[in-house]
């Protein structure tokens, strides 16, 4: 009995979750057809998936095979791993923890999965205080990201007087004074922005030997793992989709962009296991962001203590607004913010990240 | 009655299928609804009924619905007979007209063609099965049943999806092709049985083409028919008997084209089939 629960939890997980029902369904099930004829390993397999072909909208014959493969993931993953190798501030090459969880699900695998994977590993989980902050209010009541400006236009009614454009509109004002005429409403000019929530964002976190060094009494990784779940919460709050990238010599995406309000959870708990460990190459974060596609809205967090100065920059000039945020005061990482027209922050236990985007 | 007299029974009707029959059974035995998968012909809803008829639940051992497209939540859960409600009010047993849901309280339903269902009809089904009663017009009207479906997923004409929450709530069982030596005895019962009376005798040699045939057919990624198989089968021994000799290759070829129902471009193809299956 246990074996098979243990199994079906198993496929639970390996599938990032199914519907509970048909499982439970499918183990009442195994047992009825045990009763009334024999029931071996692929008969087994059979039954299940004949309970789980609804629920995965798939026809028994695929919902075979489906559940096949997810045992057999679960099997890789229980493989015994090497042993880390322990590395420090340098090119040295070691392994981040989104290399390792690569290894055994695929790159676009689900955060809950990814989850899974590291729990199996049995890897170090770092206890993190989150400092407790309230989203505080602007203008629209609710908390509002806003970007570049899209189109400038007449006013309105409803929008907030943030959003007035105050260079245009007093010249119009001006023009009308002059002229004499009457003022009205056309002569208000108002800024409609780009909602960057609208498309995914990456976060590019160093996790290279160098973050280990203490600010204050706490590490920087540490300090920017508490602003990026603070950064996710608010993500959430609005919806958005943040995918992180993990880089010490090589980058590698920890998950891809995924919904933060589904996966929130699962997002913190991996966040809480990233460890530093190698040297920096931020040019490798950014060649794998531009590989994919990624043009705009980057955050990266790093010490820009970087191997290859030259190679950053020129990388940098292909993308449009790279945000950095700098666990140390760095000439270099302003440059690149400047160059992009990203923001550039210092990294600070009340860091607001959000901050950047609006 | 054990599970040596169910397979008997079934056996009567159905050969090859012991094992779906038996996952039938046991989806049935926890609560769960099962629909029957498979292309048309390999006896989908003959297994449905020879199970319902195992049950025998009560009398009648089953209902039966063909279920279609333009079928409304009304045509399965059944509406207020408005000419008798005028008449002898509200309260009256004849002022309701049962559906079939409603119908089969306390036996099996057997859906053909379950995938056809609308959204709306779809709706209906789901609280049947889920929460075991049915509104109709406010008044709440129990029902009980155990439901037998079977879907044709190789169709897409007319076909809705089902709803997430009510596949999830259904258990999948397929129905496949029998291999082939399984298949020839299928084909050669099944054609006695559709000679009736007719005192033929019928070449086993036809029946092994036939099956090489749909062995074949099925490879190159057709779903031939057991049950026009086994009338092309009959089909070609009547002919022969009707012209006073005995069955010979072209009367099969012939009954094979007839009894086919596919387009004139899959039916050369798959008599392309059948000569490589009579010759190689």
């Amino acid at each position: 009995m246990d074996n098979l629960i243990d199994l079906i939890a198993s496929i639970y997980e390996c599938l990032g979750g199914v519907s509970v029902r048909s499982l439970i369904y499918a183990v009442a099930d195994v047992y009825v057809r045990a009763q009334l004829g024999d029931v071996d390993g692929k008969k087994l397999l059979q039954i299940l998936a004949q309970n789980l072909a609804g629920a995965l909208r798939v026809d028994p014959h695929t919902a075979e095979e489906i559940i096949e493969n997810s045992i057999k993931c679960v099997k890789d993953v229980e493989k015994p791993t090497t042993a880390l190798a322990v590395g420090s501030v340098g090119d040295e090459k070691a392994p981040t923890l989104a290399h390792i969880v690569n290894r055994h699900v695929p790159v676009d695998a689900s955060p809950r999965v990814k989850l899974e994977v590291i729990k199996r590993l049995n890897l170090p989980k770092e206890a993190l205080e989150e400092a407790r902050s309230w989203i505080t209010a602007r203008s629209e009541g609710a908390l509002h990201m806003k970007s570049a400006v899209k189109i400038i236009k007449h006013y309105h009614p409803y929008v907030s007087a943030t959003d007035v454009d105050m260079i245009k509109t007093a010249m119009a004002v001006m023009r009308k004074t002059v002229q004499n005429k009457p003022l009205s409403d056309s002569d208000i000019y108002i800024r409609e922005y780009v909602h960057i929530v609208d498309k995914p964002i990456y976060v590019a976190l160093d996790v290279s030997g160098s973050m280990k060094e203490y600010v204050g009494n706490k590490t920087k990784l540490k300090v920017a793992k508490g602003a990026l779940i603070k950064y996710l919460r608010q993500m959430a709050y609005l919806r958005g989709a943040v995918s992180l990238v993990l880089f010490n010599v090589d980058a590698e995406f920890m998950w891809t962009p995924y919904p933060v309000h589904l996966y929130l959870r699962e997002m913190i708990e991996i966040v809480k296991y990233i460890y530093a460990i190698g040297g920096t190459e931020l040019a490798s974060a950014l060649e794998l962001l531009h590989s994919h596609g990624v043009r705009r809205e980057v955050v990266v967090i790093s010490d820009g203590r970087t191997a290859d100065a030259e190679r950053v920059l020129d990388l940098a000039r292909r993308f449009k607004r790279l945000h950095v945020v700098a666990t140390e005061r760095s000439q270099f990482l302003k440059q690149i913010a400047k160059i992009t027209g990203g923001r550039y922050r210092e990294l600070t236990p009340t860091l607001d990240i959000f901050g950047l985007h609006s | 009655m054990g599970i040596s007299d169910v397979k008997a029974r079934i056996n009567r009707v159905l050969r090859g299928l012991d094992d779906v029959v038996l996952d039938v059974l046991s989806g049935l035995m926890i609560g769960r609804p099962v629909v029957l998968v498979g292309a048309t012909g390999l006896g989908k809803t003959t297994l449905a009924e020879a199970v319902a008829e195992l049950l025998a639940l009560s009398d009648p051992p089953y209902i039966q619905v063909a279920c279609h497209s333009h079928m409304t939540a009304v045509d399965l859960t059944g509406d207020i007979d408005v000419a008798v409600a005028l008449q002898a009010g509200l309260d009256h047993p004849l002022s309701y007209l049962p559906g079939p849901l409603v119908m089969a309280h306390g036996t099996v339903l057997i859906m053909d063609e379950l995938n056809r269902l609308n959204p709306y009809a779809q709706a209906a089904l789901l609280q049947a099965i889920q929460e075991h009663y049915v509104y109709i017009r406010g008044y709440r009207i129990r029902t009980d049943l155990a439901l037998v479906g079977t879907a044709n997923p190789s169709e897409y004409e007319g076909v809705y999806e089902l709803s997430e929450a009510l596949a999830d709530r259904l258990k999948f069982v397929e129905v496949k092709m029998p291999d082939k030596e399984v298949l020839k005895s299928i084909l050669l019962w099944k054609a006695r049985e559709a000679l009736g009376e007719l005192e033929v005798g019928i070449p086993p040699k036809l029946a092994e083409i036939l099956a090489t045939f749909a062995v074949e057919a099925q490879k190159a990624g057709y779903q031939p028919s057991i049950r026009s198989l086994s009338y092309a089968l009959a089909d070609a021994v009547a002919l022969a008997w009707a012209q006073r000799r005995e069955p010979e290759l072209k009367d099969l070829k012939k009954a094979v084209a007839a009894n086919l129902s596919h387009g004139s471009e899959t039916r050369d193809t798959l008599l392309n089939i059948l000569n490589r299956a009579t010759y190689g």
